[in-house]
């Protein structure tokens, strides 16, 4: 009885515990069709010389009916190439609310969520912090509250100095709902009691 | 031996068992009473992906830590893992992603190398997935954070993770757990990358359920819901 305790505790600590950290990958015991031959997202290809199962469209190609052809959308300028100073689509809450979460995503890591260009991101060494865009008494800042929307979403698209291009990480359209949450931000920051609603301003006062 | 046992020839010594022969079914009787049930438990035990998938740590070749990205910086999931809103896959970000900000912070850092050769050379850094379900089941990203279950009910504590290793099973059984009783992790639209998540009142369930009615969530436990 003894020997059999000391084998099954043997084949215990040979086998080990469930959820214990392991560098090998996992076996399937009965592996089933768990894996199949067949190329899925991210899989390796030995057909293509690359090695990569996922394809890039041919250069110079675009996709059907996804022709970027309205400069104001998707370049943020007129028609003589002059940056726009008005939003291309109607803005509401719904736009702003999209603009505000896509904003702490993308853009607070650097500039912070209030926009003074102080976020986590931005204080490590070796990063240039990003100016305010909030600050009217700061140069950088009362330029860029006074920048066309069109330039904004420019800067969003193609980067700036040390930003990168953020074309391939946010869609269009959430790259103008961010734009104009950055507008709310100016606004928000440097408001008025007569910017608030004559009914509304009781609560503040 | 002795000639006590003579063969038929009488010169080769006849073979005789030993006495305590006749103990051995006596032995072995509780041995093989219990074999099958402990041959049934180490299968239970062993075959489980609880055992054999959970804790997969592979050495990636880059040695990243989520803890210092996603925890001490705060950078919310969807920055680098934009996918997983949209389709299946919430996708391994680019070289391009890690050079949005490695251009400048620790550019020259020799653990960094990896990132560097693969943005010259255009070749993707080789990522070690951890995470894969069978190929026989549909799985969708997108579905899970649209009705709003945390990256952490299935990834863990991905903030505090300096090396990622898988959480949970991906066993069926472990998708029926949720799919039967989703109040368990519903929470609130918006909130599906907040780490450490409490639930208002501190009740899971009851906010659970409540979430559950209003937005009209109904996770399939049909065959074809997962196998299409």
């Amino acid at each position: 009885m003894r020997s059999l305790i000391a084998l099954v505790i043997a084949a215990a600590a040979l086998g080990g515990c469930r959820g214990e950290p392991s560098r090998l990958p996992p076996v399937h015991l009965n592996p089933n069709m768990d894996t199949q031959a067949k190329y899925k997202a991210y899989g390796h290809s030995n057909l293509f010389q690359d090695g990569r199962t996922m394809r890039e469209p041919p250069a110079n190609t675009v996709q059907y009916g996804l022709g970027k052809v309205d400069d104001e959308v998707y370049r943020g300028q007129d028609e003589f190439g002059n940056f726009i100073s008005r939003f291309p689509m109607p803005l509401d809450k719904k736009l702003l609310d999209r603009g505000q979460e896509r904003y702490d995503i993308f853009c607070a890591p650097c500039h912070d969520k209030s926009g003074n260009g102080k976020g986590m991101v931005a204080q490590r060494p070796g990063l240039v912090p990003p100016p305010t865009f909030i600050d009217p008494a700061d140069a950088n800042g009362r330029r860029i509250i006074e920048m066309p929307v069109g330039e904004i979403y420019n800067t969003i698209t193609n980067g700036k100095n040390t930003m990168p291009a953020y074309r391939s990480q946010i869609p269009t359209e959430d790259r103008w709902a961010i734009v104009a949450y950055v507008r709310a931000l100016q606004r928000g920051q440097n408001a008025r009691l007569s910017d608030v609603p004559a009914d509304q301003q009781g609560s503040l006062k | 031996m002795s000639n006590e046992n003579p063969g038929h020839d009488g010169k080769k010594p006849l073979f005789v068992f030993p006495a305590f022969h006749n103990r051995i079914p006596l032995l072995l009787a509780p041995v093989l009473a219990i074999a099958p049930i402990g041959l049934i438990g180490a299968i239970w035990y062993y075959f489980s992906p609880n055992f054999t998938d959970v804790g997969y740590q592979p050495e990636q070749p880059v040695a990243y830590s989520h803890k210092l990205h996603a925890g001490d910086l705060g950078i919310d999931c969807r920055y680098c893992h934009v996918g997983v809103e949209k389709g299946p896959h919430a996708g391994v970000p680019p070289t391009q992603t890690c050079m949005n900000c490695h251009t400048a912070v620790k550019k020259d850092s020799p653990l960094l190398t990896p990132i560097r050769e693969s943005w010259v050379s255009g070749q993707p850094v080789p990522w070690v997935r951890i995470h894969k379900s069978p190929d026989y089941v549909y799985f969708d990203h997108s579905a899970h954070v649209r009705a709003t279950i945390g990256c952490e009910s299935c990834h863990g504590r991905i903030d505090q993770a300096i090396e990622v290793k898988q959480e949970q099973s991906l066993s069926m059984s472990w998708c029926l757990e949720c799919h039967k009783a989703p109040e368990q992790h519903l929470r609130p639209r918006g909130t599906a990358t907040v780490m450490g998540y409490k639930p208002e009142g501190g009740d899971q369930l009851a906010a659970g359920t409540r979430l559950k009615k209003d937005h009209n969530i109904n996770p399939p436990i049909h065959c074809s819901g997962c196998h299409r």
